[in-house]
């Protein structure tokens, strides 16, 4: 029963439809003693068979072996195609992905993301807009501006000073109806004295964060349309921002001893009499000092250049220095802007000249103060002068003054101001001398 | 004459996975085509009757199968059975990308190798008095062959399997098994002689 013959007539009757019961049961019983590969085997034997014994009941042979070769070599291309296109498909995807991420990003960036500026402002360890202060003059008028000042402030010619919420001043440019040229318009100056700092945004959109004793002018003039031409003594904290004009507009910065140029950018200027420092914090900006080779182009953050004096010729000429471009940490340029500033073993004569300018102390000369003298002392912008006074004379630094000014070189003697008594040692602390401290135990009785 | 003629299907498997030239390898799948193409007719009209396209089409996936595996065919230990399972699932293939005709839907054809236990036909009873004469018969065997015939048939382990669980050898096991089958053939050979229906 279980023979393969028995077996493949069982088959023979299942290919012709003719299983009876019996069969099924044997069938099924016998595939527990056959493999499954045998009992196939055994039907393409039937198979064999039936063809062989009918003939001419089977078609005759279609396929081709060409045929095959060639549909599969097709369908081989055409799936490659495919596959090729869907990779190409899935990069070009992919890549458009990439393109509208970072569209978006930028889009984003430009949206949310603060500048340097921005930052720095809306930081929460940045001295607050609502704190600034600073005086305008135009002319013979002066206009005050203290943390109270709301709204409109004045008019000065066809420009309008405000101050917004925030704090920040704006300089707004007038219809042209109140325009009037009457001659010579003197220059819009914003000045910040001691312990002052100050925010103004010009008519053409840029923005200029003044630190303490710094000066900006702004002329009324428009001596080089459609640029901008601002003059700057003292430090300040610069953001242009570029125009969507067909013509790029160029913002020229002119401080005491050179000029900056700029379409788009952020950076940091410390414009004093006799140096000048550019510290970059994004963007590009071009530098012009009088001075052979005297052009810098920043490009990089933190970027910086520095002019300076460096030396005196044997004439007694003052002879000036133009650093190359040096890449330093752009936040250091922009400590002033903080409600803390913390001195850690920093150079005391830097020190000094630093306060000097935040409070006015009216130093004559850091000269005398030894080099290698080093302070640590951390300062914030609300503190008293006398603060800084103690930390000076804590890092044992005798102060002198006189006229009003400090020295740190001893007690001067000028024809004009009677002498210390005779035998009373130069030595002296002036202040105390003055004050008549010590002046009764230092006369010889 | 044919110079493949004379060779077995699976001498014509094993040099179509070796051959390198186009010529050949087509010479060797027209052989293949030849062989087989008939008798895969003859089953494919017991599954699809009546449909000459569906069965040129699956005709025509079978072979195209073997070529596209033609690498892999050395390995195939029966060719004439492979050549048969392919078709099957070519025929399921077949059918399931027509799911959606409602022409074909519940009219899938079945093999006659795959009966259900709910088939007319089907006599419980006496496959049931068959399992038990074959059961009867698995008993007559030798300890080993008997654990390894029930191993792989009742409880479905393969030979790879029973030769680690019972450390032996995978030939081993198919000897045992084929040992196993052929005497169970003659006990139930042995014992319709002796009146058993």
């Amino acid at each position: 029963m279980y023979d393969p013959r028995d077996i493949k007539h069982i088959i023979r009757r299942g290919l012709k439809g003719t299983f009876t019961a019996q069969d099924v049961a044997i069938f099924k019983s016998a595939q527990m003693i056959y493999e499954e590969n045998e009992l196939l085997e055994m039907e393409m034997d039937v198979l064999e068979e039936l063809e062989a014994e009918l003939p001419g009941v089977m078609p005759e042979p279609s396929m081709d072996a060409e045929t095959i070769i060639r549909t599969e070599m097709h369908q081989c291309i055409r799936c490659r195609l495919i596959k090729g296109m869907r990779v190409g498909g899935g990069i070009a995807a992919l890549w458009l992905i990439w393109l509208g991420i970072m569209a978006i990003n930028d889009w984003w960036s430009e949206q949310t993301v603060p500048s340097a500026y921005e930052k720095l402002v809306t930081a929460g360890d940045r001295i607050p807009s609502s704190e600034f202060a600073c005086t305008i003059y135009w002319g013979n008028s002066a206009t005050i501006v203290g943390k109270e000042s709301r709204g409109r402030l004045g008019r000065f010619g066809d420009k309008e000073l405000r101050r917004r919420d925030n704090g920040e001043l704006e300089l707004v440019q007038l219809p042209s109806q109140f325009a009037f040229s009457t001659g010579h318009q003197p220059d819009i100056r914003v000045i910040t004295g001691a312990q002052q700092q100050c925010a103004v945004w010009l008519p053409d959109g840029s923005l200029i964060r003044l630190d303490a004793a710094s000066d900006l002018s702004f002329p009324m003039e428009k001596r080089s349309a459609p640029n901008t031409e601002i003059g700057l003594t003292g430090r300040a904290l610069i953001r242009v921002h570029e125009h969507a004009d067909q013509h790029p507009r160029t913002v020229l910065l002119h401080t005491p001893n050179g000029s900056l140029a700029t379409q788009e950018g952020e950076f940091a200027v410390l414009a004093n009499r006799t140096d000048t420092r550019v510290t970059l914090l994004g963007g590009r900006v071009e530098a012009q000092f009088p001075i052979d080779n005297g052009y810098r182009i920043l490009t990089n953050t933190g970027d910086q250049v520095t002019y300076d004096r460096c030396c005196t010729d044997v004439q007694g000429n003052i002879n000036m220095i133009l650093s190359e471009v040096t890449r330093t940490d752009p936040w250091q340029a922009v400590t002033w802007t903080t409600r803390e500033r913390n001195y850690r073993n920093v150079s005391l004569r830097e020190f000094v000249l630093e306060m000097n300018r935040t409070y006015n102390l009216g130093v004559k000369s850091v000269n005398c103060i030894p080099e290698q003298k080093t302070i640590t002392a951390s300062i914030h912008f609300k503190d008293p002068v006398g603060k800084i006074y103690g930390y000076i004379r804590e890092a044992g630094l005798a102060m002198y003054e006189s006229n009003g000014m400090i020295s740190f070189c001893g007690p001067e003697f000028d024809p004009g101001r009677p002498r210390y008594p005779n035998r009373v040692s130069d030595s002296l602390d002036l202040m105390d001398v003055l004050h008549s401290r010590d002046l009764l135990a230092a006369v010889p009785r | 004459m044919d110079p493949y003629q004379t060779y077995t299907v699976k001498q014509l498997f094993e040099q179509l996975a070796q051959t390198r030239e186009r010529r050949e390898a087509e010479q060797l799948l027209g052989e293949i085509i030849k062989r087989y193409e008939k008798p895969l007719v003859g089953k494919l009209r017991t599954l699809i009757p009546y449909n000459e396209d569906l069965i040129a089409q699956v005709l025509n996936d079978v072979f195209m199968d073997v070529w596209k595996k033609r690498r892999t065919l050395a390995s195939v230990e029966t060719p004439r059975a492979w050549l048969l399972q392919v078709l099957s699932f070519k025929v399921s293939d077949a059918f399931r990308k027509r799911k959606n005709n409602e022409e074909y839907m519940g009219n899938i054809p079945q093999d006659y190798f795959e009966i259900p236990e709910n088939h007319p036909d089907f006599d419980e009873e006496r496959y049931r008095r068959m399992e038990e004469r074959i059961q009867e018969a698995i008993e007559r065997l030798p300890l080993m062959r008997r654990t390894i015939f029930t191993m792989k048939k009742l409880d479905g382990f393969s030979i790879e399997g029973i030769a680690r669980m019972l450390k032996l050898k995978e030939q081993t096991v198919k000897n045992h098994l084929y040992l196993a089958k052929l005497q169970l053939r003659k006990i139930l050979k042995k014992s319709r002689k002796e009146g058993w229906k």
